[in-house]
């Protein structure tokens, strides 16, 4: 009854920040040691620290990712509440859709 | 941040557009109570299942094509966002196009700066 229906979302930079691996590892790596510096995660990842230094700071663009100043260093932590966000503004949003193309199909066929 | 479907419906374009763009059409699947001022500029108002309210504008009718409203809750939070509904051939019926952008600007800060013609010139330079 319900005819092929197709989806294609975009959360935009929240997602695209994530589309790359090495930042979702840099990511998982500030999940597991919030507060760490750009030198003690490039200790740990085979890039250099310039690498992941500007890895970071596209997180920070993307929200994902906060820094703070401890004196001379900078260190960085994980924000998990705009990737949590954009998935519950997907997640309903896409449903509301999901429910209206159902309803305007059987409006349609009746 | 965006969502996007594609359905096909089993009716011509016209009908197809009028199912988009007529309150009464909009009425019967879109929301429980639909008002809809179909020109650029021109307020959007729906009352959703459950009594939620969200307000808007229209930011282009192209007949039978395309239509692109903003909207965004009409109490609490405000924030807008764009829908775009677009139609085309397909076969024997109508593809429908719909995306949904959630933007990063509220509802008040566009809809009282000035005439309802203002929003839509306002937000042409937003992503």
């Amino acid at each position: 009854m319900a005819s092929i229906r197709r989806e294609a979302d975009r959360a935009g930079p929240v997602f695209a920040a994530l589309a790359d691996a090495t930042r979702r590892r840099l990511l998982e790596r500030l999940s597991d040691h919030p507060g760490a510096t750009a030198t003690e995660l490039a200790g740990e990842l085979p890039i250099s620290r310039q690498a992941v230094l500007k890895q970071l700071l596209a997180l920070r663009d993307a929200g994902l990712v906060e820094s703070a100043r401890d004196g001379r260093q900078v260190r960085f932590r994980p924000t998990p509440a705009p990737l949590a966000e954009a998935m519950a503004w997907m997640t309903s949003v896409g449903a509301e859709w999901d429910e209206r193309l159902d309803a305007l199909d059987a409006h349609l066929r009746r | 941040m965006e969502i996007q479907r594609e359905t096909s419906l089993p009716v011509d374009r016209e009908t197809a557009w009028q199912a988009i763009s007529d309150p009464e059409s909009l009425e019967a699947w879109f929301a429980e109570r639909a008002e809809v001022e179909a020109r650029p500029g021109g307020r959007v108002s729906f009352t959703l299942a459950g009594g939620e309210r969200r307000d808007g504008f229209v930011e282009e009718v192209s007949e039978g094509e395309r239509l692109v409203f903003w909207w965004g809750a009409a109490e609490g939070e405000r924030e807008l966002s764009r829908v775009e509904l677009e139609l085309a051939d397909d076969g024997d019926g109508t593809a429908l196009r719909v995306t949904e952008t959630l933007a990063a600007i509220t509802v008040d800060s566009v809809l009282t700066a000035g005439s309802g013609g203002a929003g839509p010139t306002m937000l042409a330079g937003v992503r």
